[in-house]
């Protein structure tokens, strides 16, 4: 009788005993896509940021000479890189033979070898207190220039030598500063101030690459994020939907010259054409405009010309060799991104189903080109 | 292989003091704690955990089985409950909600003694926060619980879950009843509690209890994949709490008017440890919670088929979220505080019809207000009335229950857009049938349908917030059976309970974590179906004299899937929704002995909509274990308890990058007197 009793217990401790032995460590390892090849072109990195707190952005290749799309090379190429690429990667550039990658949330600059991919070196809040909530980078005479939100009220633009890979001087700019670039000898970031909705700040700061001191802030609009530059020594700059309009500031007299009526999320420039992707906030409609920056005119219609449904545009970059327009898809922000390459008549030409989590900067780099070196 | 060598070198040690425990026990002359008392607190709580001809399934756990199962706070216990997914940011201080058949979290109606806890700023309840040292019976309810005689706010959720304290029992000649514990273990845990009862006049007596958490909450998690293997200690999971609850109440149960009046104050500091990313193993951010509810019920019989219930509620909430790392103008650090007061009326009218036969008529009305020091907030104001018309049919073999309520919502904002007046119907109704008098087998079946209100977060947080958010409508359908029956020769029992059910989602609001923890991103996915059942079975023995047994064992299945087609991730199970999830409790008993062991299973998932590779989140199991004596000095009965959790040390996460405590232990002493 008393066995009786025990039975079922034994058979279903036994039970969970098995159940438990079928716990397994799946990797995955997303095999490449192929698409057309398009040999008047090389190719380029793509950084997915990766949804906030899921440490999942990854960095993926495009292979558009040979056709051969290529998923998180980052982590194949350093699988020893504690718990990987990390969080919320916000800006690439490719400058020399090495990529850079910031990492916001996972404070750290990822300083790869561009055609490997196989870390170099990594610069973490270790290294400067300010590479926590990095923003962008550019470069210019053999440096690099970090923008950074800090942990302090006011942000901070950092100057990194290429060559030793070492921090070399900082200076503080305005709150919250996101995009930067250097025309001659200054550099200019825009300060968005966006920890402060009611007191949002309204200027570009401009440092004086010699003395590495601001000399001054030109006022443009309230939060300002895009910040480019023309071959002619215009800057181009946009808010974070506060209005909806591209300020042009004029690098010879450091003024604010004109401001261009056009829909404005984010753009790219190139031979002095800014491709630029606009969203009507709240409305769910997306605009793709192109504006000639000569003549500072808006070209009428949109650049993308055959219909193609694109959910929510999240990165744009045109190929500097054949002038085809990248557009990047987040679609809804957790599921994979899309990325879709239009012809210079903008009509699609090539699709890539899936790329990471939030697909959103692009650095062209010929990968097969430089094996040889 | 050490975990293994560890595990069963313990579990020889345990089972080496057990046994000589039996032994003893069974040399000695009468031992302090009767083998018939033990039998009798077993075998009826092993027969709660199935109410036989509910009309909506329900799962309760009381008594014994509460105390032994290895819980720190009422979210762990919940975990043994079939169809639930515990959603726990981890360790001591972490976020801890109930997710009930997929519906989400926010669809779980969560009752301190009859009267809702409300959270109109996320409509979520943090479960880790109740301890289990003053809880008599915590029972969950699909749908609804169906009396006649209770608030409209009963209705107005798609599952409930009752925290019931312990009531004021007292034995003849003794007018006081005090328990103390003390708690402590890993994670540097100090935790005090004492639950005094008193009875102040014949007809009356108070319960103070109160209690305090204090622990530093680090804990050890390892990392290992490709190339790496890092361990990582969890860091800012500091938490230091304190609880104070007092209750005045009436005695006498058979008197036509009854009444209860009670105050709780709950005070919390805790560190945000944040999720662990590449570079990233510390977080800064910290919250403060106060919470402060004074309640009150009264309750009148009129005549034989008349009866009253008037229920009355004020809460005031308090939240601050700091973040030294964001500064904002002048160089303050961002420091959110949050406030919000609910008050709650309630009266209802039951009549008794015929025998088995009753109507009722329960009428709400909710003001929620909430301020906040963020810029161009809203400031909202929502005004809920809520009328329920219900019924209740009793026969012998045959149970009917119904009813109509409806939900009337009123907002006012000091800047913006408020959201639209809401004037909603919604109906439930469910049914039991035991079709043989002779076999205990009955039938049920339940439909219902409900909504939630988007919540203030949703609909006015300065960033992410959306006035035009709609309300989230669930529909379900459930039937199932339910058997019980006990052997009276051997004291014996078995029960089962097997539901099947369809719940339809319109327009979820699926929360993910955005910029922290405290603050989240909205994804709509739409529309959601979920396919699952559930399965409980209980078993209670008593083997021989000496040794007396309980055994549950639950195993759910669903398939929840997002039925938005526009999305890519059509059909695929949705984030976090494991197809395979189940438990098993064994406790056993043994004179003044008692061992428990629990296994708790949690399939694969995803942690994103797509059901693919990069999003996969391997299963996970923890097998705990406990060690009760009973010892009875006179007047005194003491427990001492040892418990060890996740005894296999395994490292998982609940919520992704958000790790679980590997191996740890609970010292518990408690004194009864």
């Amino acid at each position: 009788m008393k066995q009786n009793h025990w039975l079922p217990v034994c058979i279903f401790l036994a039970g969970i005993l098995l159940f438990s032995a079928c716990r397994k460590d799946r990797d995955w390892t997303p095999p490449p896509q192929n698409t057309e090849k398009d040999t008047t072109s090389t190719g380029f990195y793509l950084l997915n940021e990766g949804g906030w707190g899921y440490n999942n952005a990854t960095l993926d290749y495009f292979d558009i000479h040979n056709g051969i799309y290529e998923r998180d090379v980052f982590t194949k190429a350093n699988p020893d890189a504690v718990l990987g690429l990390g969080d919320t990667g916000n800006d690439i550039g490719v400058y020399g033979s090495k990529l850079y990658i910031v990492m916001n949330w996972s404070k750290k600059i990822e300083i790869l070898d561009a055609r490997t991919a196989r870390r170099i070196k990594v610069l973490t809040d270790q290294t400067h207190k300010a590479i926590e909530n990095a923003r962008y980078i550019t470069f210019a005479n053999g440096y690099a220039y970090l923008s950074s939100y800090t942990t302090s009220e006011k942000g901070m633009v950092l100057e990194i030598d290429t060559a030793t890979l070492s921090i070399t001087r900082t200076v503080e700019v305005g709150r919250q500063p996101d995009e930067l670039t250097v025309v001659g000898n200054k550099l200019y970031v825009a300060n968005s101030g966006g920890y402060s909705p009611a007191n949002l700040e309204h200027t570009v700061s401009v440092i004086d690459l010699s003395a590495f001191k601001v000399t001054k802030a030109i006022t443009v609009a309230p939060n300002l994020r895009r910040l480019k530059k023309d071959s002619n020594g215009y800057l181009y700059i946009c808010p974070w939907g506060t209005t909806n309009k591209l300020y042009v500031v004029d690098t010879k007299t450091d003024q604010l010259t004109d401001s261009i009526g056009v829909m404005v999320e984010d753009f790219t420039i190139i031979r002095d054409t800014a491709y630029i992707y606009g969203t009507d906030y709240g409305g769910g409609q997306h605009a793709y405009t192109r504006v000639d920056l000569k003549n500072k005119k808006v070209i009428p219609g949109s650049f993308v010309t055959d219909g193609t449904k694109i959910i929510m545009p999240y990165g744009i970059a045109v190929d500097p060799n054949n002038g085809s327009i990248y557009i990047a898809d987040a679609r809804n922000y957790s599921e994979a991104g899309d990325l879709y390459g239009f012809d210079t008549n903008g009509k699609l030409k090539s699709t890539i189903k899936k790329t990471g989590i939030i697909p959103g900067h692009i650095a062209f780099y010929n990968r097969s080109a430089s094996a040889g070196r | 292989m050490n975990r293994f060598n560890f595990w069963i070198r313990f579990s020889g040690v345990i089972g080496l003091l057990y046994s000589v425990g039996c032994t003893k026990g069974m040399a000695q002359v009468p031992d302090a704690v009767s083998a018939k008392e033990l039998d009798s607190v077993w075998i009826r709580s092993g027969r709660n955990a199935v109410q036989l001809n509910t009309t909506t399934p329900v799962q309760t756990l009381t008594g014994s089985r509460l105390q032994q199962v290895n819980s720190f706070s009422i979210a762990d216990a919940l975990r043994y409950f079939s169809g639930v997914q515990l959603k726990d940011y981890g360790g001591i201080g972490g976020l801890k909600t109930l997710n009930v058949r997929n519906l989400g979290a926010q669809h779980l109606g969560v009752f301190y003694d009859g009267l809702q806890l409300g959270n109109a700023q996320n409509g979520i309840v943090d479960l880790g926060k109740f301890s289990l040292d003053n809880i008599e019976a915590l029972s969950l309810y699909n749908s609804q619980n169906t009396s006649t005689l209770q608030s409209a706010r009963n209705f107005g959720s798609a599952a409930a879950l009752y925290i019931k304290t312990k009531q004021a029992v007292f034995e003849p000649h003794k007018k006081y009843h005090i328990s103390a514990a003390y708690k402590t273990g890993s994670f540097g845990l100090i935790n005090p509690s004492l639950h005094w009862q008193q009875q102040i006049a014949a007809n009356m007596a108070t319960t103070l209890s109160v209690e305090t958490v204090h622990a530093h909450g680090r804990y050890k998690t390892r990392y290992q994949k490709y190339a790496y293997d890092t361990t990582i200690t969890r860091q800012n999971a500091a938490v230091a709490s304190q609880r104070m609850e007092l209750a005045v109440q009436d005695l006498n149960k058979n008197a036509a008017t009854r009444w209860k009046i009670q105050t709780y104050f709950y005070n919390a500091a805790r560190g945000l440890p944040g999720a662990i990313v590449a570079e990233r193993f510390y977080n800064a951010q910290r919250l403060w919670d106060r919470n402060f509810f004074t309640q009150g019920m009264w309750r009148k019989q009129i005549n034989t088929r008349y009866q009253l219930l008037v229920q009355g509620k004020y809460a005031n909430d308090y939240t601050r979220y700091l973040d030294t790392t964001i500064k904002k103008t002048g160089g303050a650090p961002l420091n959110n505080t949050y406030r919000q007061q609910e008050y709650d009326a309630s009266l209802v009218n039951e009549y008794l019809v015929a025998a088995g036969w009753k109507v009722s008529l329960a009428t709400d009305w909710i003001v929620n207000k909430m301020q906040a020091n963020l810029d161009h907030f809203a400031y909202p104001v929502r005004n809920t009335a809520l009328v329920a018309i219900a019924t209740e049919l009793k026969r012998k073999q045959f149970i009917a229950a119904g009813n109509l309520l409806g939900t009337f919502t009123r907002e006012k904002v000091s800047t913006g857009a408020a959201a639209a007046d809401r004037n909603v119907l919604t109906p439930a109704i469910s049914a039991s049938w035991r079709p043989w008098n002779h076999l205990p087998i009955s039938v049920r079946s339940f439909y219902k349908r409900i909504f939630r209100m988007p919540t203030f977060n949703d609909l006015y947080y300065t960033i992410i917030g959306s006035v035009t958010l709609k309300p989230e409508y669930t529909t379900q359908y459930d039937i199932g059976l339910q058997y019980k029956k006990s052997f009276a020769d051997s004291g014996s029992a078995i029960s089962l309970q097997a539901d099947v059910y369809y719940n339809d989602i319109k327009d979820k609001i699926i929360a993910i974590p955005a910029n922290n923890l405290f603050r989240w991103s909205m994804i709509n996915m739409g529309k959601v179906a979920v396919k699952g059942m559930d399965l409980q079975l209980t078993y209670a023995a008593g083997i021989g004299q000496q040794v007396l047994l309980n055994g549950t064992l639950t195993y759910s299945y669903q398939q929840a899937v997002n039925k938005t087609t526009e999305d890519r991730s059509y059909d695929q199970q949705i984030p976090y929704a494991p197809k395979h999830s189940g438990s098993a409790t064994v406790q056993t008993a043994c004179r003044s002995w008692g061992l428990n062991y629990s296994f708790i299973y949690t399939g694969e998932r995803y942690m994103l909509p797509e059901n693919d590779p990069q999003n996969y989140l391997e299963p996970w199991y923890t097998h705990d274990l406990s060690l009760t004596k009973t010892v009875r000095l006179r007047q005194v009965r003491a427990v001492l308890a040892l418990e060890v959790n996740n005894l296999l040390n395994q490292y998982y996460d609940v919520v992704v990058n958000y790790p679980m405590p590997g191996r740890n232990y609970l010292v518990k002493i408690a004194v009864n007197l």
